[in-house]
């Protein structure tokens, strides 16, 4: 069982926030194309694009608060100045889950400028246990942690990434925000199968999906830049996970070479499309007749 | 509690993408390492992917920093560039300001001794100036992100909320000018003292500039210094201040 789990009347569908798409999202919001939105908090900072945040406050559309800046995986004390600075922020909002990528951004003052990689190793484990704990009890919605596109991978530690990611959800009882893209991006880079990587994660804790693309880089090296479209093979873990479980939430991130807002909402609807699987073993609860958790019983 | 040591030295392989293990071990003073950690480090330490990530990093910062250098970096060579941050500049801080990197860069390159013998032995005269000027347009379009100058009291007549002048022997608005209209190569400044104001605004291209004399300049400095009689009249240069719309 997890706590809190994010309950939202059937499966929605959203984007990531870019200035670049903020003209589409709002109109897509308002005629209906998507009916969730993600938001990355840090972008908001000292009273950047308020506006956005007002329209999003005043339609209520739910709004997944997505940070980038904890550094979760540290050894250190919670950053709780900027945790702070975020839920002002994710105030202004309907906010329904609050995520953050099982990374680190920042050692002891060393700014490393991007996720950094995790090593798997109890001392780890212990001290983002902490952190997540504390974070649930500072915050009212479903925090998440997010699996992240390594660019490296730690050798040598005490568990794989996906042991050390059900054993962090079972001690803290915190969801995951599934990035399928990641988990494909990995498999190519460092070979490994991404559907028994999929299978061996707690799935009914998966309360959000990250769908993007990304490009290879001149070495060969696939990169999560989401500045392209989502690839074939991703769609394909998406779909495999949807067949096992729906995500309440499904948030398409795209950053950058940014296309005509069309060919994203035709990717939203594909997602629609891929999630549309025949809840067999969904056991609505008696007293709520509306609110499905897609995907299993709680 | 500070960083667990492993940590700590495996960001720094990262930060400093060329050093060795034991020079940034010896640097942080040789943290408590286990033998497995010793050993994981060993491994990274000749892993090329953690070398490319680390180098990417500091190829973005380098990139974001002369974002805003555009004047400067086409008038110095770039093996300088290189040197000045890569081993003066980063040596010097480990955090990042994306969004300030330039203007600090900038910064320390007028500040810290031996950046600036570097920059006089290896550069035109001008340079300096035109790394003031940049950084003066920076510092005013990005100020901490349209947070109001700080030394300016509230109730202030000033129109602005911040304000940056800047010294300059040569003339470089004409280089810039040049530059925005395309004209070919850099062209080399000409020898013309002046002083420049610049705003903030609202509007792009986010700033205002003017040329403004000795007098209107004193006494826009004496003001920032001296809050409790910026209320009061001052007839010669708060007719200036109004003309140029920067009073009310």
């Amino acid at each position: 069982m997890f706590k809190n789990s994010t309950l939202i009347a059937a499966p929605r569908f959203g984007l990531e926030w870019a200035q670049e798409l903020e003209e589409g999202i709002v109109g897509a919001i308002h005629d209906g194309r998507i009916d969730c939105v993600e938001i990355i908090p840090e972008n908001f900072f000292d009273g950047r694009f308020e506006s956005f945040l007002d329209v999003l406050q005043k339609t209520g559309v739910p709004v997944a608060v997505h940070g980038v800046l904890l550094s979760l995986g540290t050894m250190e004390p919670l950053r709780e100045a900027h945790l702070e600075r975020v839920m002002e922020i994710a105030g202004r909002v309907n906010m329904v889950n609050f995520s953050e990528h099982l990374s680190l951004t920042t050692v002891d003052e060393v700014d490393l400028d991007a996720l950094t990689p995790l090593n798997w190793t109890e001392e780890v484990l212990s001290a983002v246990t902490e952190k997540i704990r504390a974070i649930q009890k500072r915050v009212s919605v479903p925090f998440l942690f997010e699996n992240v596109s390594n660019r490296f991978v730690i050798p040598d530690g005490d568990y794989s990434e996906t042991a050390f990611m059900n054993e962090l959800m079972s001690r803290t009882g915190c969801g995951l925000l599934l990035d399928v893209t990641n988990v494909h991006t990995n498999s190519v880079n460092f070979g490994f199968d991404p559907f028994a990587w999929i299978d061996e994660l707690r799935l009914d804790a998966v309360e959000l999906v990250h769908l993007a693309g990304g490009h290879y880089d001149p070495e060969g090296f696939l990169l999560d830049s989401h500045d392209n479209s989502v690839c074939d093979e991703a769609w394909e873990l998406y779909g495999h996970l949807c067949r096992k479980r729906v995500p309440p939430l499904t948030i398409l991130e795209r950053t950058g070479s940014f296309p005509a807002f069309e060919n994203l909402s035709s990717e939203l609807a594909r997602a629609r499309r891929e999630s549309s699987v025949e809840l067999s073993g969904v056991v609505p609860r008696p007293d709520a007749k509306n609110i499905i958790h897609a995907g299993g019983v709680r | 509690m500070s960083a667990g040591g492993f940590q700590k030295v495996m960001a720094h392989l990262i930060r400093f993408p060329e050093a060795s293990l034991d020079s940034i071990c010896a640097q942080l003073e040789h943290p408590n390492l286990t033998e497995r950690e010793r050993g994981q480090l060993s491994k990274m330490e000749n892993d090329p992917l953690v070398r490319k990530f680390g180098s990417k990093m500091r190829y973005c910062r380098k990139r974001d920093a002369l974002t805003v250098l555009p004047l400067s970096k086409d008038r110095m060579p770039s093996a300088l560039i290189d040197e000045l941050f890569h081993h003066r500049f980063e040596a010097s801080t480990t955090s990042t300001d994306f969004v300030m990197i330039g203007v600090h860069f900038a910064e320390f390159l007028l500040s810290d001794e031996t950046s600036r013998r570097m920059i006089s032995s290896g550069c035109p005269s001008y340079v300096p100036d035109l790394l003031r000027y940049e950084l003066a347009k920076a510092w005013i379009v990005r100020q901490r992100i349209l947070q109001p100058d700080p030394a300016l009291p509230a109730g202030s007549r000033l129109a602005h909320t911040s304000f940056r002048i800047v010294d300059l022997h040569y003339d470089i608005p004409a280089v810039d000018r040049a530059r925005n209209q395309g004209k070919g190569n850099p062209m080399e400044p000409s020898l013309r003292r002046m002083k420049l104001l610049f705003v903030r605004t609202s509007v792009r291209p986010f700033y205002r500039m003017f040329q403004v004399d000795e007098g209107l300049s004193n006494f826009l400095e004496a003001q920032r210094d001296s809050p409790d009689t910026w209320k009061q009249d001052s007839p010669s240069c708060l007719g200036d201040l109004i003309t140029l719309g920067l009073c009310r």
